[in-house]
């Protein structure tokens, strides 16, 4: 599945060679991840997402719009191109118009069973980071690391200019 | 000039003509700069998205595309290469030789240029007219392609047969339209445009 997940950003992102081997930095969660810095409710919030799967970096642009306890968004690279939609909140996360290379069971779970983490960690307020955590890197930027997969997940909020 | 504005099919020999237009711009297109505005029609979210920024193409390979508004972030492909700016933060990185990828690359330098798109065999172009400007309308042949556009339309200028609107429009329906302005062609450009 890794490598349909490579492939998947291959096509559609940007990807790299990269020698870092880090992982793990940030700031483990003791506050909510989902403060104002980082999402404002009921308008477009766009942030700049970095994929790490294996050793290859891959880039992209994350549009959110949460609306109380709902969020939906989308995954577009640079230029605009739509690699997926998703809805997420308490109950479930499901991906929607996924782009066919990426229209695989196993990818969409991994990647909805991604998200739905990230977007209900503040009401689960889970301690158990067997599978994945999130490290907080600034008030605006975090990381979330899928263990299993060996994934990481890296957004980073743009702020937007006058 | 807007995509509602009546067209009609081109004529054998309208079609050479706008052919050749299209290619001579091509050809004798060094470097261009211009400002850009890019709409991004999210059906999903049943919004909009607009961009702004500014353009910088240097044949055969290079592109600064910056945006401004409504958030400022530098995107760099320099051959193999691409540069990744936002606020403080700077990443490089090198492009792996994906083929599918390339097919991206090729789809957004031919929509700034020209180059590679007519003759390509990736693509079935119907030619259209108006009195405005001519519109290209591009069928993806190729799977890779297929799998993300079911069309992509270039709007070139009847005058120098430069491309001034690409339309990309996905296989879900959503759009997205970049149109190039106040464009300046063949100006002196120092390669450090596209290094940092």
């Amino acid at each position: 599945m890794k490598s349909f997940l490579i492939n998947f950003f291959l096509l559609f992102l940007l990807s790299a060679c990269s020698t870092d081997k880090a992982l793990i930095s940030g700031e483990p969660l003791s506050l909510p991840l989902w403060t104002t810095s980082l999402v404002q409710d009921s308008v477009m919030n766009t942030y700049q997402i970095t994929l790490q799967i294996g050793e290859k970096h891959m880039t992209g642009i994350c549009l959110l719009k949460k609306t109380g306890d709902k969020w939906n968004g989308s995954l577009i690279n640079e230029f605009g191109i739509k690699a997926f939609d998703f809805t997420s909140d308490a109950g479930m996360t499901h991906l929607h118009h996924t782009v066919s290379f990426l229209d695989k069971w196993y990818i969409r779970k991994t990647i909805e069973q991604d998200l739905h983490y990230l977007f209900n960690i503040d009401a689960t307020k889970t301690g158990n980071e067997k599978k994945r955590y999130i490290r907080r890197k600034s008030p605006t930027s975090f990381i979330l690391v899928n263990r299993i997969h060996h994934i990481q997940y890296s957004f980073k909020r743009l702020p937007e200019t006058k | 000039m807007t995509s509602a504005q009546l067209y009609r099919n081109a004529s054998t020999a309208e079609e050479k003509q706008i052919n050749e237009k299209v290619s001579a711009n091509a050809t004798s297109m060094k470097t261009m700069t211009c400002s850009f505005e890019q709409i991004k029609e999210l059906s999903f979210l049943n919004d909009k998205s607009i961009s702004k920024g500014l353009l910088f193409y240097k044949k055969p390979n290079k592109i600064r595309w910056e945006y401004k508004h409504p958030y400022s972030y530098i995107f760099i492909m320099n051959g193999e290469k691409v540069i990744l700016q936002s606020e403080n933060n700077k990443n490089e990185i090198n492009l792996n030789s994906s083929k599918q990828f390339q097919q991206i690359s090729k789809i957004i330098l031919g929509g700034v240029s020209g180059n590679g798109l007519m003759d390509s065999s990736d693509f079935r172009i119907f030619f259209y007219t108006s009195n405005e400007d001519y519109k290209l309308q591009l069928q993806p042949l190729k799977k890779e392609i297929k799998s993300l556009f079911s069309q992509i339309n270039l709007f070139v200028s009847k005058g120098d047969g430069s491309i001034n609107k690409v339309e990309m429009i996905e296989k879900t329906g959503d759009k997205t339209i970049i149109r190039f302005l106040s464009m300046k062609r063949n100006i002196a450009l120092n390669d450090e445009v596209f290094s940092h």
